[in-house]
């Protein structure tokens, strides 16, 4: 009888210890810890009508509940034991005009090696990964991200019209979706970012992310490296990758095929060059643009000044009909020298950038009417053109093509691209995912206007730093 | 002086030091620098980084720890449609050439005219 009692006490408890588990793996908990005072920020007063599922009555609650909302994604996503805290301002910043702004700013709080369970020596982790791994807090009397944004835009003399959206639906119109900026800062915070501005290392040392950082050129991941190859490295357009496992394997369910440009002969050019793409003309799909490229040349006069910008009407029309025409950007419009490379008689058009501070080739878009533009135009990067322009001459084929070894967004290895812009520029280095990528993602460096509230492969690269996820989070890993 | 009004002076001193010791401790707030009205906005970021780039580790018994400024930075400026353009940064030079360059050449997935 005495037997009996215990037993059922036992399966009770049982019971009741499966009941109150938590619904999630993982204790921890991210925090927003509000740190505005009087009534700016999160304290402001002003009354507001709730937006998009955001309940909030005022200004500052509402800001606070998109923090909450976005914290709580993660929450649910990743898994540790610690308490994760996010020191949290939303104060009004000085820095903002009618056409520019700072809008705010996010880092880990802190970045540590040679603590407990560190799974690296001699590498920096941040604070709240280095906490998951230790398994306690180790700075217990600091916060261990620190996010800061700009209450200013909120008022008609910052950036215009333009506001932050407090809604968690992202029916954000032409204002900026706080949600999905708080996101992508919140995942900085934990962990891909940097100990140092890239392509340096912090006291020599590098940070985890640097050691999943890989130069497809060089074969070698950055922590490999010396200086002066890091420094190559950072601005190898198109061939800086991110080498961890996560993101690799999932990358083909996260991004689409492209259509890319194969250049097939010679074969010291031969390889697949990014392109832009026009919004006139056939659209530039397979097979669209399939033979020899040619230099088109114009008359140098006061429509276009150099013989190469193809602002005039060709003078070589015996060398273009039935090619596509290779023409420089700049002086006219895309359609004046779409117009001209199809009265030419070319099969289609290469626009090659006039832009030196950017690698990334273009969009081309029209104003005036393009109906009349049969032909298919892409845009080529200024550095990719100087390398089809030195071979012109001796005969260049190519096609427009889907490569089913590369996706919108990888390399040929199939790891996935990082942001390394020919020369440094708007947009930061190797934290961000490269601007080729398609469909657009959250860890882009121009946060899109068209993002979702999913987290694509953000949570496929926090995994590689060395977070674990959530077990059974299902489906939403997937959603974009 | 009795040790009963030394300990209230002690104690006075402490409280009114406190709200000097909040305002300073930048560690906790972190505030982005209300410059000067002569500083450009590029040079508000650049002097974010510049922050970054002083400070030294420290060695304390759960590890050796660093404490940086802001490393990732949001700066927007509005295009030639109307439209704000983002720009996430994560270095001085960055920052400088996102609000430096023509505006027509910062990086946007948008078509451009020319």
């Amino acid at each position: 009888m005495r037997g009996t009692s215990v037993m059922k006490r036992a399966l009770l408890l049982l019971l009741t210890a499966c009941l109150t588990a938590p619904l999630f793996a993982g204790t921890g908990k991210i925090l927003i810890v509000n740190n505005d005072s009087g009534s700016t920020g999160f304290n402001d007063p002003t009354p507001a009508t709730p937006v998009g599922g955001n309940p909030g009555t005022t200004i500052g609650a509402q800001r606070l509940n998109v923090f909450r909302a976005a914290a709580e994604r993660w929450e649910t996503l990743i898994e540790t034991d610690v308490n994760i805290i996010v020191n949290a301002s939303f104060a009004p910043i000085s820095g903002c005009t009618e056409t520019d702004a700072i809008l705010g700013q996010a880092a880990p709080q802190s970045w540590k090696f040679s603590f407990a369970n560190a799974p690296q020596q001699n590498i920096w982790y941040p604070i709240a990964l280095a906490n998951k791994f230790a398994g306690v807090d180790l700075e217990p009397n600091s916060a261990d991200i620190f996010t800061q944004f700009n209450a200013s835009l909120d008022n008609a003399t910052c950036l215009g019209t333009t506001s932050w959206y407090y809604g968690l639906d992202g029916n954000h119109g032409d204002d900026i979706d706080l949600f999905v900026v708080v996101l992508h800062e919140l995942a900085h915070g934990l962990g891909i970012s940097g100990a140092a501005s890239a392509p340096g290392f912090r006291e020599g040392k590098p940070a985890i992310s640097d050691t999943l950082t890989f130069d497809e050129s060089l074969g070698l991941r950055w922590d490999q490296m010396s200086d002066v190859q890091r420094a190559v490295s950072v601005v190898n357009t198109g061939n800086l990758t991110w080498d961890g496992g996560n993101v690799k394997s999932i990358a083909a369910r996260m991004l689409a095929q492209t259509t890319t440009l194969t250049i097939t002969s010679p074969d010291t050019v031969a390889r697949n060059y990014d392109i832009g793409t026009a919004t006139f003309g056939t659209p530039a799909n397979v097979a669209s643009m399939n033979g020899r490229f040619v230099a088109a040349l114009d008359a140098t006069n006061v429509d276009g000044p150099a013989t190469t910008d193809g602002c005039t009407t060709f003078t070589n029309i015996d060398s273009i009909a039935g090619h596509v025409a290779v023409v420089d950007r700049g002086t006219c419009t895309f359609v004046t020298k779409a117009r001209n490379a199809q009265s030419a008689g070319a099969i289609g058009l290469v626009v090659v950038d006039n832009r030196r501070d950017t690698c990334t080739p273009p969009g081309m878009g029209n104003t005036d009417d393009a109906s009349d533009i049969a032909i298919p135009v892409i845009s080529i990067s200024a550095t990719d053109g100087d390398v089809l322009r030195g071979v012109l001459g001796g005969g260049v084929n190519g096609i427009l093509r889907i490569d089913p070894t590369q996706l919108a967004g990888s390399a040929k290895s199939g790891r996935v691209r990082l942001y390394a812009p020919c020369t440094i520029q708007s947009g930061s280095s190797t934290h961000h995912w490269d601007v080729v990528a398609s469909p657009n993602l959250l860890m882009e460096p121009n946060i899109s206007s068209d993002l979702s509230h999913g987290v694509d492969l953000t949570l496929y690269q926090l995994l590689d730093l060395g977070w674990t996820a959530q077990p059974k989070s299902g489906r939403r890993l997937l959603k974009r | 002086m009795s040790r009963r009004l030394h300990a209230v002076l002690i104690a006075t001193t402490f409280v009114a030091a406190l709200p000097a010791l909040a305002a300073s401790d930048d560690s906790c707030t972190r505030e982005l620098p209300r410059a000067a009205q002569t500083m450009t906005i590029a040079q508000h970021a650049e002097s974010l980084f510049a922050k970054a780039e002083a400070v030294e580790s420290i060695e304390t018994d759960s590890g050796v720890t660093i404490e940086l400024p802001a490393m990732e930075v949001v700066v927007a400026r509005i295009g030639k449609d109307g439209k704000v353009i983002l720009g996430c940064v994560d270095s001085a030079t960055a920052a400088k050439r996102f609000f430096e360059a023509d505006v027509a050449n910062v990086p946007t997935k948008s078509p451009v005219e020319k």
